[in-house]
Parts: C-alpha cells; sequence; structure tokens
C-alpha cells in the first residue's frame, strides 16, 4: 500500500503503521515514550530528546479548519485530480494536518468550520487521510 | 573578529527568460560587471561563494564547478551555497564570515539560477517537490498552494484584502518597470491584477513572481582592504539567520513568517537600528502576500497592518519605508540563487545613490530580507554607508 494521492519517497514504519490505522479507520500519532511529545503525522523518533522509543495512539479526528487553498495548477503527478483543496486542520488541543478537504459543496468551505478526518482508498494500492466538513 | 565586511563591487545580469544564455554564460554577466564596478582584478579574489538552489533545472550535476571555470575563478577556494529560494542571502552570509574569520581578505559572491530551460509544468513539479515529500507532496500542495495557506489565514484573521494584495503586484510593477535588468518592465493595474486567473485561490497570477533567469555577483573586501579599493564602501553592519520546522501543520502561526521575527531581531541588535530606520528595504515578495507578511515581521508596521500598510502607500518611494522599488521578485523576475544577491545588489546601488530614477533620496541604512521555501530558512542582512 501507499501513502497519498502521488508519492515521491519510500513506505516506511511511519507509513506503513499510519496506513494499516487508516484501513481500520483510525488516525494513528505518536507520542514519544521518554519526554511525552506528541507527532502527528506520526514520527518514529524523538526530535526533542532523541529518543526512539514511541507509542502510537489515536489522534482526535474532529477539529476545525484553521485555512486551505484550491490549487488549479498542479504538479504533474497530480494533474488529473485538479482542481482540488488542500487545507490545514486542527484536531483536539494543538494537533495540526494537512491533507486534501472533499466532500463539500459550493462556497461551503470556511476557515474556522468544523471538519473530521476520514480515511480514504484512493485506488486499490493507495490510501490517505482527508479532511471532509463536519455534518 | 576584526573590522567590517565591505561591498566593493555589485553586477547584475538582465533577468527574464534568458534562452539566448546557459547557466555559466549567464554568470559571467554579472561577475563581469562586478569586477568592472570594483576596478579589480580577477586575481584579488581568494574565495569564492557560488549561490545556486538547485540542479534539477539545469540539468547539471555539481553546476559550480563548470560556472567556476568559464568566469576564470579556479585554483582557490570555492563554497557552493544551498538555502532555497533564500540560497543568494546565504552565499552572502557564508562570504562576510569568510572575511571575518580571517580566511579570505576579497571574496566573490556570485548568485545564478537558470529556470526556463525545463518546460513550466516539469518546473511547477519541479517546485511542488519543495514541499516535505513525505507529508506534504502526497496531497498535491504546490508552492504558490503553501502561501496560499497562509493568504487565506490572514485574510481571514485581520480582513487582508484580494485588493491589497495586488496593490503589492501594481508597486512592484510599477518600480519594475524603471528597472531594465527587471524580467517584467510593464505597469499594471488594479484591475488587471484583479481579473487575472486563479492559480491558488486567493493567489491569481499577478500574486506570483515569475520563474525567471538570472544571475547577480558582489565582491566584499575585509575593511582595512575595502577602503583601500573604493571610497564609497557599503558597509554589512548587521546580520540575522533563522529556520523554522518543514511542515507548514507544525509552525507556530499561519499569519507570519516565524523565521522572520527571530533573523530580523538578530540582525536590527548587531546592527544597532530599529525597524523605522530602515530608509529601503528589499523583502521576500515571491507572492504578494509574503510581501504583507514582510511588512508586519520586519516591524515596519504592526501585526495585522500590513494590508493597510500598502494601501496608504507606505512601502512607495516617499512612503514610511519604501519597499521592493527595484520591482521585487515580484516583476524584477525571481532566479532562485540570484535572488538574495540581486537584494544586496540593489541596496548597495541606492546606499551609493546610484539607483537612478527609483532612488530613495538620502538612503543611509536599508536591509534585505530572503526566505527560503515557505519559511524554513530567513536571512536579514541590514547595511549602511
Amino acid at each position: 500500500m501507499l501513502f497519498g494521492y502521488a508519492s515521491i519517497q519510500p513506505e516506511t514504519e511511519a507509513t506503513l503503521k499510519l496506513m494499516e490505522g487508516l484501513k481500520e479507520g483510525k488516525l494513528l500519532a505518536t507520542r514519544c515514550a521518554k519526554c511525552g511529545v506528541i507527532y502527528l503525522p506520526p514520527r518514529v523518533h524523538c526530535k526533542k530528546c532523541y529518543s526512539q522509543n514511541v507509542e502510537w495512539f489515536e489522534a482526535p479526528m474532529k477539529g476545525k479548519l484553521l485555512t486551505y487553498t484550491q490549487v488549479e495548477v498542479p504538479p504533474e503527478k497530480h494533474a488529473k485530480n485538479a482542481p482540488y483543496v488542500v487545507g490545514v486542520a486542527e484536531l483536539g488541543v494543538g494537533l495540526r494536518l494537512l491533507a486534501r478537504v472533499v466532500g463539500f459543496e459550493g462556497e461551503e468551505l470556511k476557515v474556522g468550520m468544523a471538519v473530521e478526518v476520514a480515511p480514504l482508498q484512493i485506488a486499490d494500492d493507495r490510501i490517505a487521510y482527508i479532511l471532509k466538513p463536519s455534518r | 573578529m576584526g573590522g567590517r565586511v565591505g561591498i566593493v563591487g555589485v553586477g547584475h545580469s538582465k533577468f527574464g527568460k534568458r534562452s539566448d544564455v546557459t547557466l555559466r554564460e549567464l554568470s559571467f554577466e554579472a561577475v563581469s560587471k562586478a569586477f568592472e564596478d570594483s576596478r579589480l582584478e580577477v586575481g584579488a579574489v581568494d574565495s569564492v561563494v557560488t549561490g545556486i538552489a538547485t540542479d534539477a533545472f539545469s540539468g547539471q550535476i555539481v553546476p559550480a564547478a563548470p560556472v567556476l571555470d568559464y568566469i576564470g575563478l579556479v585554483q582557490r577556494s570555492n563554497i557552493r551555497v544551498e538555502a532555497a529560494c533564500a540560497t543568494g542571502s546565504a552565499a552572502v552570509r557564508t562570504g562576510w564570515s569568510l572575511i571575518q574569520s580571517g580566511l579570505s581578505e576579497v571574496v566573490l559572491v556570485l548568485g545564478v539560477e537558470t529556470m526556463t530551460h525545463t518546460p513550466t509544468p516539469q518546473a511547477t513539479e519541479i517546485m511542488a517537490g519543495g514541499g516535505d515529500g513525505r507529508w506534504e507532496y502526497p496531497f498535491g500542495i504546490t508552492f504558490p498552494g503553501f502561501y496560499a495557506l497562509l493568504a487565506n489565514a490572514h485574510m481571514s484573521q485581520f480582513g487582508t484584502s484580494k485588493e491589497q494584495l495586488a496593490m503589492v503586484a501594481v508597486k512592484n510593477h510599477k518600480y519594475g518597470a524603471l528597472n531594465p535588468n527587471a524580467h517584467f518592465q510593464k505597469e499594471i493595474s488594479l484591475e488587471t491584477a484583479l481579473k487575472a486567473p486563479t492559480i491558488c485561490h486567493p493567489l491569481s497570477l499577478y500574486d506570483c513572481s515569475p520563474i525567471s533567469d538570472g544571475s547577480a555577483a558582489v565582491l566584499l573586501a575585509s575593511e582595512e582592504r575595502a577602503r583601500k579599493i573604493t571610497d564609497t564602501p557599503v558597509w554589512i553592519k548587521g546580520l540575522g539567520a533563522s529556520t523554522d520546522t518543514m511542515l507548514i501543520s507544525e509552525r507556530e502561526t499561519l499569519t507570519g513568517i516565524k523565521a522572520t521575527r527571530l533573523a530580523s531581531e538578530k540582525a536590527y541588535k548587531m546592527a544597532g537600528v530599529e525597524p523605522k530606520d530602515v530608509d529601503v528595504a528589499n523583502v521576500h515578495d515571491c507572492f504578494t502576500i509574503a510581501e504583507i507578511l514582510a511588512y508586519e515581521d520586519l516591524g515596519f508596521c504592526a501585526e495585522g497592518m500590513g494590508g493597510r500598510f500598502i494601501e496608504e502607500g507606505q512601502s512607495y518611494i516617499g512612503g514610511a519605508t519604501p519597499v521592493n522599488v527595484d520591482g521585487g521578485l515580484k516583476a524584477k523576475g525571481h532566479p532562485l540563487g540570484a535572488t538574495g544577491v540581486s537584494m544586496t545588489v540593489e541596496i548597495t546601488k541606492q546606499l551609493r545613490g546610484q539607483a537612478g530614477n527609483r532612488q530613495v533620496k538620502g538612503a543611509e541604512i536599508g536591509l534585505s530580507h530572503n526566505v527560503g521555501q515557505t519559511g524554513q530558512f530567513v536571512f536579514v542582512h541590514i547595511y549602511t554607508r
């Protein structure tokens, strides 16, 4: 399984575990077992204390849209999906995530609106988390 | 640390679509002008710093080698520097450090990039590769897209308008029209800017700097040497640099560039000046919103007031702080590695009083501000006569 709409890097422990979670409808993040710093998207090395011991946990999936943009001129590998919307959401307290925003209508999108994370099977071999309006 | 570092020669190529020259031929244009300006012989240079942001556009791996050979500056030290769109200012900072360390007395700093030799869709793909390959690229966010995210956040929080963004483009095109080295030498109307097609909502075509080819060069010397070379050296009085998280989602703020705030604090402190003392500035306007963020992050106006600053004309010549009166990245062009060095060239000309019909009268203190990517790298330099 590959992560995202198109990719340029190999899948490693961070994306493989994340994708396993997505298949079960969960958004997985990591917490440093030594100093407690939380990482979303997940990392397997702590950049604060340099520990390589992280715990996986389910991150909150509901939050609000901090900002967004509609991409009209895409990079080549994303051209078939254009135009599309990318946004940054804040989930729970302090966790932020950049993802495609899908499943909205017309002028519905607004900074500050309620959104939630959902898994999306993009193709047989591709999966990602996306943001959609909470209804 | 010894005395100061002086700028003793500057050279600048025509920026634009330069299919008439290769990377090394383009380099020669700026370097030859810098030598002419300083009246120095090539042999006076003991170190070179080469700012080239990426090999991806020119296809030439290790591009500094053919460039150094072509400008006749082999058999001495060279360091090739890279900090994305801030490569040129990183190169100037490196040159300054070489002199202050005592390793060098006279340094040539060259910034150069050819970008239009690659077709635009491929160039967009290359630039999109500047986002995080693990967590951002897979969603198709582009370089204008990142700044569009900042723009929407700023507009939503402070009421900054599309019109105010367009006013930055109108100003920079006005001054670009006066700069014979600018990529675009044509004024535009507010209406034209507002009617242009959208690239990444809310940014449209005239909110974006172009893909350009160009080169710029400066000759730096120790204080002692500088005084012997010229009667009108421009001194680098303060330098500040900072970095920030790769992921835009991990930034402390989406309505400013934190690294600009940190870098400028350091530069102001080292130079012993305050934002209000700056007579002329070149800031990183890769997108119109970036110039508005720079007004705020550099302290030219209060947070959230950047839109009003341009609307009131405060960044025009005659306003509180003239900004990008050479056309900025927006109209002058943005050949990545050349951009930061070009800023140093422009500020030097302003402080020498050689900026012609876009001269800020009596300018004594100048500032350049160069951002790499979306704030991952920031360099601020402050200059004085």
